[in-house]
């Protein structure tokens, strides 16, 4: 069942044009991994999907809404925003609040959820990723893994129809990933819809259902996980999978 | 010392206590309260890039950071009058203090806004707030714990600088000891009095500083900072 249909989206950085016609569909229990090169304009693409950027042109329609990117509106913009999470690079925690409140913030104060039930959930989803013990803590004195995995139970808190990665993990140090990334399959797991732009060709590969591959603002290819890494048709897509794959051997 | 120094002294320090309750501690109470909301005023304009209000804050800002205190002073003091706007002494130093304390403080919260990581703000977006209650749950509190040395910094140059309104006739603590010294001839002896008085005040403000600073420190990284700089001291 299509959640989410985005058509032509268009996106230009002081005349530059970053992303040139982006048409992606996502359907509930997804999990859709975006490869490409640094500079392709994957981390753009999720900031327009949830409207961090303003974008030029485009209509997405989600849960059966229609929003044209161009002209979208405040109310419709948090509206969407009700029903959406989105994870960052930089896990970008609350610094003035603990693990638990960073967690509930959403519940209680945007959503107007009794203190007592958003920590009730605060709770669950601090156990979910592991980080029940650390409720009390703030961000500082935690890891970047812990602090990532805190970051997700936030977004997993107000129950969004999908959640979008933004290379969850690269900025963690290389043993740290690892706890992150099984969170995220636990995820995947449960059927969260899920779009998550990642460097991790093993995530990609065993965890996704569908793989997205740009280049220079625009999908060059996009197929079922098995498929795209069985039999990639592109050119620069197989360049970019030998390219990977020699670095994992190194 | 003579007992008639002691005389003078002991007298001389009734008097100075007495112009700190009257007059030197409600106008650094009230310069810096009023200073600060009009601080908060115009450093969030500012941050919201609302346009108009956003230059009318930067104009206000240049103009009372500019010029001298003691100037504006005299201007607000002396000058009104002759524009038909005459203030007594004390409300025209509330005035002048709140508006010039206003400049540097605005600036001070304008910077503590904007220190405030951007991927935050968003992080808040993201998780469904809306722009108030970003700024009142995440930007604002964050900002505060940023400024608060500097804006102590502040109360205690405002304090030693509310000795400035002597000068327009205000009856503070270094007017009080001025007359005592025009009546005995002991500047020595009353101006280290008045001296050791504001001395007094600043340690008490430093002391609260220290001890708020404390209780803030919980989520902050500077914390950190501050103990890596008392422990590595070697030039
Ligand atoms: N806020 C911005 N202003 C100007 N250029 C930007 C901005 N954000 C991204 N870009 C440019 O857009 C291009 C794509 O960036 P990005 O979406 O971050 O790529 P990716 O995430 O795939 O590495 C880059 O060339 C980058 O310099
Ligand atoms: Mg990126």
């Amino acid at each position: 069942m299509s959640l989410l249909e985005l058509k032509n989206l268009h996106k230009s950085f002081d005349n530059t044009e970053i992303l040139s016609g982006i048409d992606l569909s996502v359907n509930k229990g997804d999990v859709i991994a975006v490869l490409g090169p640094s500079g392709s304009g994957k981390t753009t693409l999720l900031r327009c999907l949830n409207f961090l950027e303003q974008s030029d042109e485009g209509t997405l329609e989600f849960e059966g809404k229609l929003y044209d990117l161009k002209k979208v509106k405040r109310k419709q913009i948090s509206e969407y925003r009700k029903d959406t999470a989105f994870v960052f690079q930089n896990y970008n925690l609350f610094a003035n609040k603990k693990a638990l409140d960073n967690v509930t913030l959403g519940l209680s104060v945007a959503r107007k959820i009794s203190k007592k039930e958003a920590e009730k959930i605060g709770m669950e989803m601090l156990s979910k990723v592991g980080m029940a013990e650390y409720a009390e803590y703030y961000p500082i004195k935690l890891s970047g893994g812990q602090q990532q995995r805190v970051a997700i139970a936030r977004a997993l808190a107000t129950n969004p129809s999908v959640i979008y990665f933004d290379e969850p993990t690269s900025a963690l140090d290389p043993e740290l990933i690892g706890e992150v990334l099984s969170v995220m399959k636990k995820l995947a797991e449960e059927g969260m819809t899920m779009v998550v732009v990642t460097h991790e060709i093993n995530f990609a590969q065993n965890v996704s259902t569908k793989v997205v591959f740009m280049d220079e603002g625009k999908i060059i290819e996009q197929g079922k996980s098995e498929e795209f890494f069985a039999n990639p048709k592109n050119e620069r897509t197989r360049e970019f999978l030998n390219r990977i794959n020699k670095q994992h051997e190194v | 010392m003579s007992e008639r120094i002691l005389g003078i002294l002991g007298e001389g320090f009734g008097k100075i206590m007495l112009a700190s309750i009257e007059v030197t501690i409600p106008l650094t109470v009230l310069g810096f309260t009023f200073a600060m909301i009009i601080a908060l005023v115009m450093a969030m304009v500012q941050y919201a890039k609302i346009p108009i209000l956003s230059q009318i804050s930067r104009i206000y800002i240049w103009l009372f950071r500019g010029t001298p205190l003691l100037v504006q002073l005299f201007l607000a003091y002396f000058g009104l009058p002759k524009i038909g706007i005459t203030l007594d002494a004390f409300p025209c130093a509330v005035l002048v203090f709140s508006l010039n304390e206003g400049a540097y403080c605005a600036e001070t919260m304008r910077a503590a806004l904007e220190a405030v990581p951007s991927g935050q703000v968003e992080a808040g977006y993201c998780s469904g707030l809306n722009y108030i209650q970003i700024m009142f749950h995440i930007v604002l509190p964050q900002a505060f714990r940023t400024a608060f040395p500097p804006l102590s910094n502040s109360v205690i140059a405002m304090l030693k600088d509310t000795s400035l309104a002597a000068e327009i006739t205000v009856a503070d603590m270094f007017m009080s000891a001025q007359k005592i010294v025009g009546r005995t001839y002991e500047p020595l002896w009353l101006y280290s009095e008045v001296a050791l008085v504001y001395l007094m005040f600043s340690t008490i403000l430093t002391i609260i500083q220290r001890i708020m600073e404390k209780r803030l420190n919980a989520y902050n990284t500077k914390s950190i900072d501050t103990n890596l700089t008392k422990r590595r001291r070697f030039f």
